[in-house]
């Protein structure tokens, strides 16, 4: 069911994307706000550029979204059925959405959200955005352990940081049957090609893709962004700078599901 | 964290629920429900058929993903980034400003209490258990709205959440939560909107009371309808031995009960060292850190009275 439930000047035209902190989400969105067509919550960085920002919108409206299924009969469903608080919630995503759009790129009909907390908010998300293009960005998640445990924020422990990583992953990786429009791209091939897999995704959700795009797509693929604590050049495979003890750490969380991903067997 | 600002008067005013919300805001086991049920009696007057939860599960967190506060950044971010750049976490303030983010925020709370008055044209009034801990969140985003403080005596309210009922609480977490919970409202004192109703004075004279709470929420309620009122309420529970709960609201409350004009309990010594050796031995609480910070000199005092009361029965 890819119908959004109400009348909405984003149907059909919502981009999601889940990936957890560090795993190449503000990158990639940057990619995606190339096209004219597409704008996202978006702040103006030092260097004059946008840069796509977290909106937290669906943390936000995450207790209400639960008050929903309560189970003695409370709550504000009791008032106006399940249904509608959906509707409610979308129609007030919606506005705010319209509004950043409107003050960043009035003329784009498509939005873009990033929030790493969405790989929590699949369920939610599925509901009040049945007919949003999902896209599950996976980054080698000894890449993600060392950049999150580097970064000024979250845990500093390559194991606490890899076993948040394996969590984000089985989160969305359990509820991505929900979500009829679901693509999962890797990092490491976003960073091998970024205007081809980009041209792709324009191309899955619909999106024209001219000359100019692409010259935009290849200006903006290779700037910086987001590298809190980071000093050496974009791109993969950084866990080699991990210390022996350090990787034992990333492998006794997360062994399985690195090679689940097939990560390890790229390794040295 | 909320805007630091409240929705605009202006746009409050074009609220099809302008001026014709009342939220209560109680203790459970205050008496609210029967409050709730006598206003519900009168005239044009409507209330929802269970508590809706509405802030304290739902708009609440909306307006608290406003901006993250100091307490998140301090808590997820270890040092800031030494590029000058300040990090925090913008939220919801990327999306827009916070009039309009308010007022996005109220037509939502609107359609959802919307359907809650039915065919009626008039007010509805909503209690919800935690909604006292929502008093700003409500004044924020409801600042038309009528609120009630429902105000009972606190050994009395703890007695009642320390007992079988309420498993999860032992005396001293009961006396805490309707301390903690009166102080929330402190928060709003100076709103126009608010008033506070003494359940014991209610029930002593209803009449006057419910005819004093129609008239400010401009309910034009005849004899007839008080005594409807006072009919749905019902009778008042009956007072319980407050116990060790009431013993330590004795203490560590002893400000809030002077301000709604609660007198002193008859004690006996056994409960009285009981409640100060629960006190004590929480030493190490956030519940005896704040009545160490706040209410220092009124524990002090009170402290002083129990004493010499307890000298008084010993002698």
């Amino acid at each position: 069911m890819t119908a959004s439930p109400c009348e909405s000047p984003f149907a059909d035209r919502v981009v999601i994307v889940l990936a957890g902190r560090r795993s190449g989400s503000t990158w990639l969105s940057e990619l995606l706000l190339s096209h004219s067509e597409v704008a996202g919550v978006s702040v103006v960085d030092k260097h004059g550029h946008l840069e796509p920002h977290e909106s937290a919108i669906f943390g936000a409206v995450s207790d209400l979204w639960l008050a929903r299924a309560r189970t003695d009969g409370e709550g504000i469903s009791a008032l106006v059925g399940d249904e509608q608080v959906v509707i409610e919630i979308r129609r007030f995503c919606d506005r705010l959405l319209a509004r950043a759009r409107d003050a960043v790129s009035p003329q784009a009909t498509w939005f873009v959200e990033k929030t790493p907390d969405n790989v929590n908010r699949v369920p939610l998300l599925a509901e009040t955005y049945p007919d949003a293009w999902y896209i599950h960005l996976v980054r080698d998640g000894r890449d993600v352990a060392r950049s999150f445990a580097v970064a000024p924020f979250g845990p500093d422990d390559v194991g606490t940081t890899a076993a948040v990583w394996a969590t984000d992953y089985e989160r969305v990786v359990a509820n991505a049957w929900r979500l009829p429009r679901f693509r999962e791209i890797r990092y490491e091939s976003l960073v091998a090609d970024p205007v081809g897999a980009v041209t792709a995704l324009f191309e899955w959700v619909g999106l024209e893709v001219d000359d100019a795009l692409l010259g935009r797509l290849r200006d903006r693929s290779g700037r910086v962004v987001a590298r809190f604590g980071e000093t050496g050049p974009i791109g993969e495979g950084k866990w080699r700078l991990l210390s022996d003890a350090e990787l034992d750490r990333i492998y006794t969380v997360a062994g399985d599901r690195l090679a689940e991903l097939g990560y390890l067997r790229q390794s040295p | 964290m909320r805007p630091d600002v409240i929705l605009p008067e202006d746009r409050a005013a074009e609220s099809p629920l302008s001026g014709r919300v009342v939220f209560l805001v109680a203790t459970p086991e205050t008496g609210a429900e029967r409050l709730l049920r006598g206003l519900a009696a009168l005239p044009g007057v409507v209330a929802p058929p269970v508590p809706t939860h509405v802030f304290s599960q739902g708009l609440g967190e909306v307006l608290d993903h406003w901006v993250s506060g100091a307490e998140m950044i301090n808590r997820f971010v270890r040092r800031q980034p030494d590029d000058g750049t300040l990090m925090g976490f913008r939220m919801l303030s990327g999306l827009t400003d916070p009039e309009t983010f308010l007022s996005h925020a109220r037509t939502l709370g609107d359609a959802l209490l919307l359907p809650g008055f039915g065919e009626s044209d008039g007010m509805l009034v909503e209690y919800s258990p935690f909604h006292i801990n929502n008093v700003a969140d409500i004044v924020t985003l409801y600042p038309d709205s009528h609120i009630v403080h429902v105000v009972r005596d606190g050994r009395q309210v703890a007695a009642r959440l320390a007992s079988p009922l309420y498993m999860e609480e032992n005396p001293g977490e009961a006396a805490r939560r309707w301390i903690d919970e009166q102080h929330a409202v402190d928060e709003i004192a100076h709103h126009p909107m608010l008033s506070a109703v003494r359940i014991e004075g209610l029930d002593a004279d209803p009449t006057t009371a419910l005819a004093l709470l129609a008239e400010a929420f401009g309910i034009d309620a005849g004899d007839d309808d008080i005594e409807r009122a006072i009919a749905a309420m019902g009778d008042p529970p009956p007072v319980v031995p407050s116990g060790a709960a009431g013993a330590i609201v004795d203490i560590a409350g002893a400000d809030l009960l002077a301000k709604y004009g609660y007198g002193p309990e008859q004690r006996d010594t056994s409960t009285r060292l009981a409640a100060w050796a629960h006190l004590s031995s929480s030493a190490a609480g956030s519940f005896a850190r704040r009545i160490a910070t706040e209410g220092a000199s009124s524990v002090v005092e009170r402290a002083r009275a129990v004493a010499s009361s307890v000298r008084r029965t010993e002698g």
